[in-house]
């Protein structure tokens, strides 16, 4: 039986499991912390924009599930705010072992607390990892989802320092780029500066830190937006953000908070002092990240060069996805992205011609379109999200973009790939 | 790849960041030897964080300080000098591989003397050692009598310390030579406190002298010459007699390959030895301690734990 291990059990490690899985293959995944998700477990939004698009798209696609947890687990569903339309907003403090209980139910073993630090290479093929106890796990087809986030020492030395996310670093051990460990460079995304990296775009406070006020307005509506006092206003702020489709004059004049369980504050990080002078936010407390007034996580540090069907370039059995494979934005793209090398992943194992998705839906022209601009310097400082920034222009441009769910559905019959994710192929 | 030899000893402890930070040669962390992310081997403790919050420079340095002597025995070439130390210094040189410098004070710092911790009372803060007189440095603590310079604590003075750390219900055997019973005494002192019982192999050694019979925690079950055959053939069927999970090795560098090489019942075992490289400076600096790995990298091993296998 072949056997897929795949190392990082966020959003994208989480789809490229299941993908891999119901292709047929056993699948282990090693994951450091204690929890899956990793930065999905502060984030929340989904469906916006062209994310709807891409959605359902991976829906007929075959790849279902993950979204079944985020549109169950939805606080709010179709809601509007600056520069966003139908957004959904899921319930950060239950998504987690839903999907953790949807992992084990489907067969994929689960390995919490085993930071893997090191490869074993044959020539140009991955025989195993090493784990940080020293143990050595051996597979056919590795997927890397490690993300491009953090450690501690990238968070300062490009940020503000750690500022105590959910990555949880000091206590669980950095990120691993098991790509640069087999030997192969990591990009490295910028801003407009040219400065490496960029802040995670928001932050969460303590909903019960807010007045009832703004509390009840975010329970029923999802979204509260608060003027910013004229002198505290930064329009500059926008441009060390990850987050380029938040990156709009409303989000620096503004707080926008969004309803996630938490409350999702639009904004890389700010002040505390300064954001205790907004009415209702006399008591405001961070809950992600703790230092949530300094800093942020610093992200898009390891980036693997890869083909469009996700294979790691320059070794044979190496996947990657989520941000590991480009300057992607959100939860939607690390879906998308990892179900695909999950799936890609078994057709390697098999000798099978790896899928590539076309340009002409919305995840194969992403896929295919960050990375022709990811070799070119203006494209290493851009963000490629379904969700807003330059690329939801394009998907409007190209005609991708469509709420029209019996429209996407004949257009992927035609293109012969309704629910290929689910055809086992072992 | 990983380095797997990176484990700087000092790593954080009130002595880290150190010298080797400010001039990018830190044995941990990527972004203090001048590279451009982290690829370190994760201690638990971000060492570039500390030294940017230290002002990009270095935390504590270790100072020579005189301490009053207590007591000081002569047994033949060995000299075991008891002295009175600060509470703190006391409590950080109470775990093994502890060693500090020693110095006669009407010295110049040329004359510093690693030394190995036999044991710490940190009631009295009285901390002991034993000087085996042999060479230009050692010859000068014949002197020595009311009060003695210290630099100190260091840590390094044993290999194979995350075995001792990470081992649960130790079954030691503790294989000692001539002054190594030394930093063997220490050792015994903190498995004491997690086994019943502690077997020792004894090789009085050049010095001729039997520290081990000063603690009642440990079983003497051979005195052996560990130069000879015989010995490696004995050792080997004592370890395969016994179900040891945990060696200590306290001996020359030559003893300890020819135990590796000669006791294929030692191959399976957790081991310890002492660190027996010429230490001079204690902080990574002057290089008289450096060894190679295999690809050969140098390693500064007064502050780096080795894969002593």
């Amino acid at each position: 039986m072949a056997k897929i291990v795949v190392i990082g059990g966020g959003w994208a490690g989480c789809a490229a499991a299941i993908t891999a899985r119901k292709a047929g293959a056993e699948v282990e995944i090693y994951e450091r912390t204690d929890m899956l998700l990793g930065l999905g477990n502060v984030g929340g939004i989904m469906r916006n924009n062209g994310r709807f698009t891409a959605t359902e798209e991976s829906i007929l696609l075959g790849a279902k599930e993950l979204f079944e947890i985020t549109d169950k687990c939805s606080r709010h569903k179709s809601i509007e705010f600056p520069g966003h339309k139908h957004a959904s907003l899921y319930d950060v403090t239950l998504v987690e072992s839903k999907v953790r209980n949807l992992l084990i139910s489907l067969g994929i073993k689960l390995n919490l607390e085993n930071r893997v630090v090191d490869v074993v290479k044959k020539n140009k093929k991955i025989t195993a990892i090493e784990l940080f106890n020293n143990n050595i796990v051996e597979a056919d087809v590795f997927i890397e989802a490690t993300g491009s986030t953090g450690s501690m020492g990238n968070c300062l030395k490009y940020g503000n320092g750690c500022a105590m996310c959910i990555l949880r670093c000091p206590s669980f051990g950095p990120r691993v780029s098991i790509s640069q460990k087999a030997g192969v460079d990591d990009t490295l995304g910028q801003r407009s500066d040219g400065s490496y990296g960029a802040f995670s775009g928001s932050c969460k406070l303590n909903k019960d830190s807010l007045s009832k006020e703004i509390r009840d307005k975010l329970n029923k509506n999802g979204v509260v937006i608060l003027p910013v006092p004229n002198e505290d206003i930064n329009h500059d702020k926008l441009n060390i953000k990850v987050c380029q489709q938040y990156a709009l004059k409303e989000y620096a004049e503004n707080i926008i908070l969004l309803d996630t369980g938490h409350a999702k504050l639009m904004s890389s990080f700010y002040p505390l002092n300064k954001l205790r002078k907004i009415p209702g936010l006399e008591n405001a407390k961070f809950e992600d990240p703790y230092a949530g007034g300094v800093g942020n996580s610093v992200r898009y540090l390891s980036i693997a060069p890869r083909h469009n069907n996700m294979k790691v370039k320059n070794i044979d059995n190496l996947l990657c996805a989520g941000e590991k494979a480009g300057l992607f934005v959100g939860h939607t793209e690390a879906i998308a992205t990892g179900s695909l090398a999950g799936h890609n992943s078994v057709r390697l194992v098999l000798g099978m011609p790896l899928l590539e998705l076309p340009r002409n839906t919305a995840s194969g022209h992403l896929i295919a379109y960050q990375n022709d601009q990811i070799k070119l310097a203006e494209g290493l400082k851009r963000r490629y999200t379904f969700a807003g920034s330059d690329y939801f222009a394009i998907m409007k441009k190209l005609g991708l973009y469509t709420t029209d769910k019996k429209e996407l559905e004949s257009k992927i019959k035609r293109l012969d790939l309704l629910d290929i994710y689910n055809e086992k192929l072992i | 790849m990983t380095k797997k030899h990176t484990r700087c000893i000092d790593v954080g402890s009130e002595y880290c960041p150190c010298y080797l930070a400010e001039t990018m040669d830190c044995i941990t962390c990527s972004h203090l030897q001048d590279k451009k992310f982290c690829n370190c081997s994760w201690d638990g403790f971000c060492v570039y964080q500390e030294f940017k919050f230290c002002g990009n420079s270095v935390k504590n340095t270790r100072e020579s300080i005189e301490v009053k002597i207590v007591k000081k025995e002569k047994f033949q070439k060995l000299i075991v000098i008891t002295f009175k130390a600060p509470h703190t210094l006391a409590r950080q040189l109470n775990q093994p591989g502890a060693y500090i410098f020693i110095r006669n004070k009407n010295m110049n710092h040329f004359f510093d003397i690693p030394m190995s911790i036999m044991d710490v009372d940190t009631f009295k803060n009285e901390v002991k050692i034993a000087v085996q007189v042999f060479g230009v440095k050692t010859k000068t603590i014949q002197d020595v009598e009311d009060s003695i310079l210290v630099r100190g604590p260091y840590w390094n003075g044993l290999y194979g310390l995350e075995n001792l750390k990470q081992i649960e219900n130790p079954k030691p055997l503790i294989i000692t030579r001539g002054v190594a019973q030394a930093p063997a005494l220490l050792l015994i002192k903190y498995l004491s406190r997690r086994s019943e019982n502690i077997d020792v192999v004894l090789d009085i050694g050049s010095p001729g002298h039997d520290f081990i019979r000063e603690t009642d925690k440990v079983r003497i079950i051979e005195n052996l010459d560990l130069f000879s055959n015989q010995a490696y053939k004995k050792l080997d069927k004592i370890l395969a007699d016994h179900s040891y999970n945990l060696v200590f090795v306290g001996a020359s560098d030559y003893v300890y390959k020819q135990l590796i090489d000669h006791t294929q019942n030692l191959q399976d075992k957790k081991i310890i030895t002492t660190n027996n490289s010429e230490i001079c400076c204690g902080e990574g600096i002057c290089g008289s301690c450096t060894t190679y790995d295999i690809s050969g990298i140098p390693i500064k091993t007064c502050k780096t734990q080795l894969n002593i296998k």
